[in-house]
């Protein structure tokens, strides 16, 4: 596989494979609320990174998953646009993995599950300035709550789970939003990390039906994001923007 | 009358029918792992110990389900037992009749075999209900070592 | 809490699983989200992973091992508080199945697949039998754990 990326993506890491994540209704108990069982009986599979020359573009390759990502590393980078870069690259590049799969005689991809991630770093502006201002930045949350004098926010985290039901109303996956404090890395600035997932079933058991839930949860994430947050920081936004 | 296409395991399609010279009362002898109590479960409801429906399936390559025939013994003059041959350390032997096969469908036919002269097997759509009901059916001939649950 | 590792040893194998331990021990074991014969559960599923080919004398495969984790994962998701302790058996396709035999109640489920699961369902009292395929709505699969549940506890209450 080295060899079959080595051009493209020269660089390469190894890392412990993540757990599966599978999107099922009747749940009572989400992963994050239930005791952590592993069961370890062999060296598992690795997750290897396979990363561009420039570290922003990375292919992420397990036994049971394949992933794509793009990541911002310096404040004047710019992410590329879904339509123009992201959604094709990702299919090209997943055509190509299934491509070596057949030509190595390893086997079919069968998804079962299609996810799409949007991390955004939200930055003071309109008033938010610490992180107890939570309430100038998201719609969600209770403004006259925030604003009671008796109570001094420190700072609030928050998560959110939506259903993904198809047009016939049968259960297709979930929309998370989860909202912490945060202060980044490169420059300590204070920020809201808002993370949005889409996760559920593909369509169809082939490209076609993983693309359509990747553009449905990735339209879903769009839809959520205008929503979740205050209209006065899109204007702030929009500003920045012109 | 039941018939059935299996697939063996060099590869070559066998086509069974139910053997009317079985009769209903014939007891049909599977092997059970039971030390450890491998495929053994606690039923409340009956208040014993009895196979897991898991026991009385036919294999996912297609074959059916084996098993040993009771009248072939006799006539072998080889006691049930006897069905455990090779396997007498750490496997108990349950049995159930023809009949009940035959009550959920499925075909009961002889298939000698050099290492089993009285193999046969238990050829139909096996459901779990099916493989449950065969399993709760059933009775020890030699049972396993295990602990009386009932009070 | 505090992550702990615990480490149980069978013979010349180590299974690790790795459980929340509260200082206050009673206060885990107490927790009716993890009931303490979820320990006794994963060793068995230790013993059971360690069967060789042929374990059943009729050519059965060894367990899947992702197989064992997916009817791990599933079954914490959907376990009601209070679910009575499964018996845990390895199918001869290499699978696990969990069953319940008690209040009147017959139910099994077998994982296949991380999305498929077979059920089979009997409840004598009711008049109720069904056997289906899950994929990824397990309501219904919740709903009868439920009424096992119920069902058992009711009786150990009235006895």
């Amino acid at each position: 596989m080295w060899q079959h990326y080595g051009g493209k993506y020269p660089h390469v890491q190894q890392h412990p494979p993540v757990d599966p994540a599978i999107e099922r209704l009747g749940v009572r108990r989400p992963r994050s609320r239930r005791p952590n069982i592993e069961l370890v009986v062999e060296t598992p599979f690795p997750r290897i990174w396979f990363l561009t020359d420039d570290e922003k573009e990375l292919l992420q390759i397990q036994q049971d998953r394949f992933i794509r990502n793009w990541r911002k590393l310096s404040a004047s980078d710019a992410y590329p646009r879904y339509d123009d870069h992201i959604r094709r690259a990702f299919v090209a590049d997943l055509r190509d993995f299934q491509d070596f799969l057949d030509t190595n005689g390893i086997g079919r991809l069968t998804p079962n599950q299609c996810e799409i991630t949007y991390v955004n770093y939200i930055e003071p502006a309109n008033g938010f300035q610490t992180h107890a201002h939570i309430g100038k930045v998201f719609s969600i949350w209770q403004q006259d709550f925030a604003d009671d004098s008796r109570y001094e926010v420190e700072n609030a985290t928050f998560s959110v789970r939506y259903l993904i039901r198809s047009d016939s109303g049968d259960f297709v996956g979930r929309v998370h939003a989860s909202v912490q404090p945060v202060y980044r890395g490169t420059d300590d600035q204070t920020a809201f990390q808002l993370n949005l997932v889409a996760r559920g079933k593909p369509f169809s058991p082939d490209l076609d039906g993983i693309m359509q839930f990747v553009d449905e949860g990735r339209e879903r994430i769009v839809r959520l994001f205008a929503d979740i947050t205050r209209p006065e920081m899109h204007r702030t936004w929009g500003r920045k923007n012109q | 009358m039941s018939t059935g296409r299996s697939k063996l395991h060099d590869m070559a399609f066998v086509a069974y029918r139910d053997d009317e010279t079985i009769a209903g009362d014939t007891l049909l002898l599977r092997r059970v792992p039971t030390n450890p109590a491998i495929n053994v479960v606690w039923d409340d409801n009956l208040r014993c110990w009895r196979p897991s429906s898991a026991s009385f399936e036919d294999h996912e390559n297609g074959s059916p389900m084996s098993v040993v025939l009771s009248d072939t013994l006799e006539q072998l003059g080889r006691p049930m037992e006897s069905a455990l041959s090779g396997y007498e350390t750490g496997f108990s032997l349950a049995a159930f009749p023809a009949s009940l096969a035959r009550a959920n469908g499925q075909g009961v036919a002889r298939d000698p075999i050099p290492e089993e002269p009285a193999h046969g097997v238990v050829f139909g759509k096996k459901t779990k209900a099916i493989s449950r009901r065969l399993a709760k059916g059933s009775r020890w001939i030699v049972p396993p070592d295990l602990p009386d649950r009932g009070i | 809490m505090a992550d702990t590792s615990a480490i149980a040893s069978m013979e010349d194998r180590e299974y690790r699983y790795r459980l929340p331990v509260s200082s206050d021990k009673e206060s885990t074991f107490g927790d009716p989200y993890f009931p303490a014969w979820w320990t006794q559960s994963l060793q068995r599923i230790g013993l059971l992973l360690d069967l060789e080919e042929n374990w059943d004398s009729y050519g059965a495969r060894p367990i899947d091992r992702r197989v064992a984790y997916n009817a791990v994962q599933i079954l914490q998701e959907i376990a009601p508080a209070g679910l009575p302790v499964p018996a845990i058996v390895p199918t001869a396709n290499g699978r696990l199945q969990f069953e319940w035999h008690a209040g009147g109640i017959d139910l099994e489920f077998e994982v296949l697949s991380a999305v498929r699961i077979l059920a089979s369902y009997e409840d004598a009292e009711q008049g109720v039998e069904w056997e289906k395929e899950f994929d990824y709505d397990l309501k219904d699969l919740g709903e009868v754990l439920r009424i096992l549940t119920h069902r058992v506890h009711g009786a150990v209450q009235a006895a």
